[in-house]
């Protein structure tokens, strides 16, 4: 499906993101995600550097669910994704290396924040959350 | 009805959804004009600009007018080094200039690592979130500081290239999310290749300002292009006397004669030269037969050769770098030249033997008989050998005449640097002994405010009035039999008395600094009526005993030491603007012709009190003009 513009301040990296993955067995994982990227209209990437257990169940099983949220409105969306495949090259991968690279390299950790491979998963659905999360008066 | 109001509906809702279309439309065209406004600014304005400060002020604040870059940093790499400084920033009331960003470090050090742009958002919650897994990874915490806003949201970072070579990094920041997500990526790019070239096409016109700003450097170089230029001579005239000692050529030839006759059966020989042209061959020295005409050897005299490009049997020979024997000489395939000196020579059988040194053709060696040689191959290999040594000789023989001429120019420019005396016991010694010299008059002059005029004027206007103030003293100064010394900066320094002693320094140096003066004066007023900033000069002279040398051997120069050379500096920084202030010593040589005033005993830094006086002029007796600066027959004989 399209992936509706409207999103796109969700997918700036600023509040990490989440992805819900399951292994064969339907044991489910939620890893933490320091940013989604836009790869194009269809499909969203998201970057492979540790999450050994994501990985791990992204093998068994390709189905996800990946949860943004816009830090400016607070809003929060909710992505259906299907693992389409990885890329370890190229232009989508070499930009989401630089991002891991200048963040990483400002704390001296450039030695582990090493992007492993960019996942690219189709996106299946997406629906947006309530414009909630305001203080009680 | 109910229809009719359902589609009147409708309709409204069609217009309204066509208007907002067109709203959209519209909104992206204004945003295009806007990027291409941009642009044109870019190319009109600092393309065209060679001032690196003004390049950077039009780009950062015509892209926050029409991009809303509030907040943004100018970073250049220094070539070499691993690090970039900030240069210029918009939005920062000036600070951050300075400060530095390592190569792959951070959002503008990887950009500058990549040379590729980026935007990102948000990184100072991802630093957290890098932070936290430091912490559970018991990693100690580094934060490496960055230029720039603190709350950072978004940044954009642009490299700038030039050649595919970063030269720096545009880095532009906010503290609102998306601040830079409508701008097409093209669009950057383009004003990063615009600021790069322009930034570049700065720093060319500087350096070459910086090559024309110091005429101090131009001396340096021309003198050790001298001293190379003398040390190549040196090295060669000593690899030719060793040779020269051993050989002369009309000695060798006349070797080269009997050994031929004696082993060969030879009876003549020539001997060519390869031109410096490389295109033809000149004889240098022939073996004639008894029966030739004056006439004859004249145009043997005159003859060239072709090699190049003919179909003769010299080039046949240089170009093959082998011996041809022709038994039997056949007047087919040669140069018209070729068959004029087999004419006239009476060759019937020879033998051709190139001459190479270090590969380039230098020469060609003709045996020859006027009946037929019987030469064997082994003959032929022995005066190959042979001739393989003479190429040395040839060699070297041209080469001394070349050498002659670099040591004409090279006297010619040590001249120019040294005084004449000198430079010949440099030449002939190699070195020139420390000279004490009892008595000589120094003179120095300043020029006052050159620093706020060198302020005002442009590198190159800077330059043409300087030399043209020391142009116009150097002629003044030789033209009162004084020595000049050296410029330092905006100071003048000559002396008189020496290198060769004389009586009449104290007198040549006061006459020279009236001149001095009053052409000071002339260019003065024509700078007024013009309106334009003039300079004043200090003048300061003393007379006193010096040490006068070359020193150095890299970078000589002719020049005084002594406490004289210090007081006539003091001197000259004693003074006031349009005066010539000279010390006691020399006043008592010269108060007898010149008018001085006296300022009784003035301090100088770092000498206590001197008397000092005023030169104001000739005396009007001894003066041919009204001003004292000419003068008249009595001022020389008394």
């Amino acid at each position: 499906m399209i992936i509706p513009k409207e999103i796109l301040p969700a997918l700036n990296g600023a509040i990490p993101a989440t992805l819900a993955t399951a292994s064969k067995d339907g044991i489910p994982n939620v890893g933490v995600m320091s940013q989604v990227f836009y790869a194009n209209e269809k499909q969203l990437a998201i970057s492979h550097q540790f999450f050994s257990k994501t990985s791990a169940n992204l093998k068994e099983n390709l189905r996800g669910h990946v949860q943004v949220i816009d830090p400016i409105t607070a809003v929060p969306w909710f992505i259906e994704v299907e693992l389409d495949h990885e890329e370890t090259s190229g232009d989508l991968f070499e930009q989401m290396e630089m991002q891991l690279e200048a963040i990483a390299s400002m704390c001296g950790m450039e030695d582990v924040f090493k992007l492993q491979a960019a996942y690219v998963f189709n996106v299946i659905s997406i629906r947006k959350g309530d414009e909630v999360l305001r203080a009680p008066e | 009805m109910n229809d009719a109001k359902n589609d009147s509906q409708t309709n409204k809702e069609e217009i309204i959804s066509i208007q907002e279309n067109i709203d959209l439309l519209n909104s992206k065209l204004k945003r295009k004009n806007l990027e291409f406004s941009v642009i044109q600014i870019l190319s009109n304005e600092i393309i065209t600009s060679l001032d690196l400060d003004r390049i950077f002020q039009i780009a950062m604040e015509s892209l926050d007018k029409y991009f809303g870059f509030s907040h943004s940093l100018i970073l250049l790499k220094n070539s070499g080094s691993d690090f970039l400084k900030v240069y210029a920033s918009h939005g920062y009331c000036g600070q951050g200039i300075g400060a530095t960003v390592k190569t792959g470090e951070g959002v503008i050090g990887v950009v500058a690592k990549r040379k590729k742009m980026m935007r990102s958002s948000g990184m100072g919650y991802r630093k957290i979130y890098v932070q936290s897994i430091q912490k559970s990874m018991d990693r100690d915490q580094v934060v490496i500081p960055m230029p720039g806003l603190q709350n950072v949201n978004c940044q954009l970072a642009i490299p700038l290239i030039v050649k595919d070579e970063l030269i720096g990094v545009y880095a532009i920041e906010s503290e609102e999310f998306n601040a830079f997500a409508a701008i097409d990526e093209q669009i950057l790019m383009i004003v990063g290749n615009q600021i790069g070239s322009a930034i570049s096409n700065a720093r060319a016109y500087k350096e070459i300002e910086e090559l024309k700003n110091s005429l101090e450097e131009k001396v340096i170089d021309r003198t050790k292009k001298l001293e190379n230029q003398k040390k190549e001579i040196q090295s060669l005239n000593q690899f030719i006397k060793s040779l020269n000692e051993k050989m002369d050529l009309s000695e060798i030839s006349s070797k080269i004669l009997k050994y031929v006759k004696e082993h060969f059966g030879i009876q003549h020989y020539s001997l060519y030269t390869v031109d410096p042209s490389g295109d033809t061959i000149s004889p240098i020295y022939i073996h004639y037969p008894e029966k030739i005409s004056n006439n004859d050897r004249l145009e043997f005299e005159s003859l060239k050769i072709p090699i190049k490009n003919v179909k003769g049997a010299n080039a046949l020979a240089i170009q093959s770098q082998k011996p041809w024997y022709f038994k039997r000489i056949k007047k087919i395939g040669i140069t018209k030249e070729e068959l004029f000196a087999i004419e006239r020579l009476n060759m019937k059988s020879f033998l051709m033997i190139p001459l190479f040194l270090q590969g380039k053709p230098v020469g060609i060696l003709n045996f020859w008989n006027d009946e037929e040689m019987s030469l064997k191959k082994e003959d032929i290999t022995r005066l190959s050998i042979f001739s393989e040594q003479l190429a040395g000789i040839i060699y070297s023989s041209q080469l001394f005449d070349q050498v002659e001429r670099e040591k004409e120019k090279s006297d010619h420019l040590l001249l120019n640097i040294l005084p004449h005396s000198i430079a010949t016991e440099l030449k002939e010694t190699n070195q020139v002994k420390p000279q004490h010299i009892k008595s000589a008059s120094v003179l120095f002059t300043d020029f006052v405010g050159f620093t706020q005029i060198s302020e005002d004027l442009s590198p190159e206007e800077l330059i043409k009035e300087l030399d043209g103030c020391f142009s116009q003293f150097d002629e003044i100064s030789k033209h009162n039999n004084l020595e000049k010394l050296k410029t330092i900066g905006d100071a003048y320094m000559c002396a008189g008395g020496l290198p060769i002693p004389n009586d009449s320094h104290p007198i040549d140096i006061c006459l020279a600094a009236l001149e001095f003066r009053s052409f000071m004066n002339q260019m003065s007023e024509i700078k007024k009526a013009l309106n334009l900033p003039f300079w004043e000069l200090r003048i300061g002279i003393h007379t006193g005993s010096v040490t006068a040398g070359v020193i150095g051997t890299e970078k000589f120069s002719y020049d005084i030491w002594g406490d004289t050379v210090n007081i006539a500096s003091r001197m000259e920084s004693s003074g006031e603007p349009g005066r010539i202030n000279i010390s006691k010593e020399t006043f008592q040589r010269v108060n007898k012709l010149f008018q001085c005033e006296s300022r009784g005993l003035v301090k100088a830094k770092g000498k206590g009190d001197i008397e000092m006086y005023y030169l104001e002029r000739i005396l009007p007796e001894f003066s041919q003009d009204k001003e004292g600066l000419v003068p008249n027959q009595d001022f020389f004989l008394s």
